[in-house]
């Protein structure tokens, strides 16, 4: 009686027939994952293990790879336009990510401590609209309007009295508009994830506050802050992984230049891996991306448990 | 002297007239509000700007461009601009691409994810924690790690410069198994069972019961995949290379490198036949589409 079982129709099980049964739940399960398991193989896993074991050859495509072991790695660390690349990456993914989190941290307590739930609403609206619009359009469309002589930015800019600003042909300012389209872009998202953070902080935290007497801005520092910092943690990581893969804007609107102040790692490794044919060298390129990823992401977790505040 | 007294004390307890009083509080909370939204509101004017402007000078004629102040409503509403966009490029064929690929990777989405979604959150099979486990790790890797291999893979499977290299490889998905499975682990005991008790098999639970329930879900999943479909830039880069067979995102790049488009009104017109169903896209589910980002943190990669 031990090792049998009865169903809700009260039928008694004997162990063979719930083997039978585990079975065919198992047989289902496999059925059920297949495609999925399928594709994550052909697709994923297949190509993520050649893909670190290509890093270790030279292979121009068409003739037989040759293997250099860590070679490709240590000609990485001397290539001066790879160097650059990378330190543009960094650099972009700093400033891309401080303005994105920040400034979508900003706008959320903003929206957030406004009463009137239809402006609440629009501007949450209109803050997240770009986010839909591909990125390629968003990048044609910027760089129209940031036409040095003829745009209209440069023109109201002029009418305020300020020097006409060289957006995308100086070195300096293209970086910087870059910067500027992809917080254009993001910083509704991060303003919504930031909202859905405000929107979980119990109100009777605020009354209780509101009792003691506790002011306007002790309020934001002593609680709503505190409170926002899983969703701050969680802006910081997903906005870093993505900084770091960052290329389509650039490839539009300044294919890297003016010189090579806007290319990007990834830019570089496409333009190595399909205009040059250096797969292996491309792929050691992604496998060092993948790392350096991989180590930020581990380190603000470790990190994160010094200042994420859990509740 | 009686009277004076009485009304400062008056004052000190109860206020001298209850409506004035509750009129300036609101006044002042409305005051707040309006100081606070002020500079927010002139930030979303920011995000409109660009779109109207684009608006504008895909109406413009040529020698507007170059007209100061650039006019916000143009002085005709001629149309072309976007003529110009048709005589270059086969921009309908763009559109039709892009719908193609978009609708086949939706809907193949939703059937897989939810069927390994509810196989993961429902079904005991050998492995499910581990398969699961490496599921999510993949979430971790960047794509261009397996950019070559993929390359490789999906030339020897006969798919290079074929709409089926942008549908393949996005038919399923990690984010949208797992977005599945939490929501078919809510679902309650009692409902399979009343279906097993019914001479259901499996395959009849998830058509019959677990589908029908996955509305929701389901509804956030297709908004996000197809949002981020339509916009799948880097992968048709790669895998086409002839204009028949180019989405919308990379047969703007072409569209571009025709004679005389580089930041000319037909740019413009392009960009706006781009903006509208993506606006039209957008007014109709803007509320999932929230939902489905507060809840999933996903950035459209």
């Amino acid at each position: 009686m031990q090792e049998a079982a009865i169903t809700a129709r009260g039928a008694i099980l004997t162990r063979q027939r719930i083997n039978r049964l585990a079975l065919r739940e198992a047989m289902a399960g496999y059925f059920f994952i297949l495609p999925t398991l399928l594709s994550f193989l052909v697709f994923f896993l297949i190509p993520t293990i050649s893909g670190l074991g290509m890093s270790l050859f030279d292979w121009d495509f068409f003739s037989e790879p040759e293997f250099v072991g860590l070679d490709n790695f240590s000609e990485l660390a001397r290539d001066k336009l790879f160097l650059r690349t990378l330190k543009n990456t960094a650099l972009f993914a700093l400033f891309a990510t401080s303005g994105n989190v920040g400034l979508g941290m900003f706008i959320a307590i903003g929206i957030n401590s406004i009463k009137w739930r239809w402006l609440k609403t629009f501007l949450r609206t209109a803050y997240f609209i770009p986010f839909v619009i591909s990125t390629v359009v968003v990048a044609l469309m910027f760089g129209f309007l940031l036409q040095e002589s003829t745009g209209v930015v440069n023109y109201y800019l002029s009418r305020l009295g300020i020097v006409r600003i060289p957006w995308l042909s100086s070195s300096a300012w293209a970086f910087r508009s870059i910067v500027l389209i992809d917080v254009w872009k993001h910083v509704g998202f991060f303003t919504l994830i930031f909202l859905a953070g405000l929107q979980a902080i119990p109100s009777e935290l605020y009354e209780a506050a509101l009792v003691d007497g506790a002011g306007r801005r002790v309020r934001l520092t002593r609680i709503t802050i505190p409170l926002l910092t899983p969703s701050l943690f969680f802006s910081l990581i997903i906005a870093l992984i993505g900084a770091f893969q960052v290329f389509e804007s650039m490839y539009v609107l300044t294919n890297g230049g003016p010189g090579d102040a806007t290319r990007t790692v990834v830019m570089l490794l496409y333009r190595e891996a399909f205009g040059s044919f250096n797969m292996g060298y491309a792929a050691s390129m992604a496998v060092l991306l993948f790392f350096i990823i991989l180590a930020l992401t581990v380190t603000q977790v470790r990190l994160g448990d010094r200042w994420v505040f859990y509740r | 002297m009686i009277s004076a007294a009485s009304t400062s004390q008056s004052h000190l307890f109860q206020p001298l007239d209850p409506f004035r009083d509750k009129l300036r509080h609101q006044w002042r909370a409305w005051l707040a509000n309006a100081v606070l939204a002020l500079p927010l509101i002139l930030g979303s004017l920011l995000m409109f700007a660009p779109l109207i402007w684009a608006v504008s000078f895909s109406f413009g004629q040529p020698h507007e461009f170059f007209k100061l102040p650039p006019p916000v409503i143009p002085s005709s509403f001629r149309l072309d601009n976007y003529h110009g966009v048709f005589e270059r490029v086969d921009f309908l064929r763009f559109f039709l691409n892009s719908v193609v690929v978009t609708g086949c990777v939706t809907a193949a989405q939703l059937i897989t994810c939810s069927m390994g979604g509810y196989a993961f959150a429902r079904l005991r099979f050998p492995g499910r924690r581990i398969i699961f486990i490496l599921f999510l790790a993949s979430m971790m890797v960047p794509q261009h790690v397996t950019l070559i291999p993929v390359f490789i893979i999906i030339r020897g499977l006969g798919l290079y410069n074929n709409l089926g290299a942008l549908i393949v490889p996005y038919a399923t998905s990690v984010f949208g198994t797992f977005l599945l499975k939490q929501f078919f682990e809510t679902i309650p005991d009692e409902l399979e069972d009343a279906a097993k008790i019914d001479g259901a098999g499996f395959l009849q639970i998830y058509w019959r019961v677990m589908l029908p329930l996955a509305g929701p879900p389901l509804a956030t999943l297709a908004i996000l995949t197809f949002n981020s479909s339509w916009n799948n830039f880097f992968w048709p880069l790669i895998f086409i290379n002839s204009a028949e067979k180019m989405t919308l995102p990379l047969g703007m790049i072409y569209l571009r490198g025709q004679d005389g488009v580089t930041n000319s009104g037909v740019l413009m017109a392009a960009i706006v036949l781009n903006l509208v169903p993506v606006l039209i896209f957008f007014m109709i589910f803007q509320r999932r589409l929230v939902e489905g980002v507060t809840l999933s943190g996903l950035k459209g990669a």
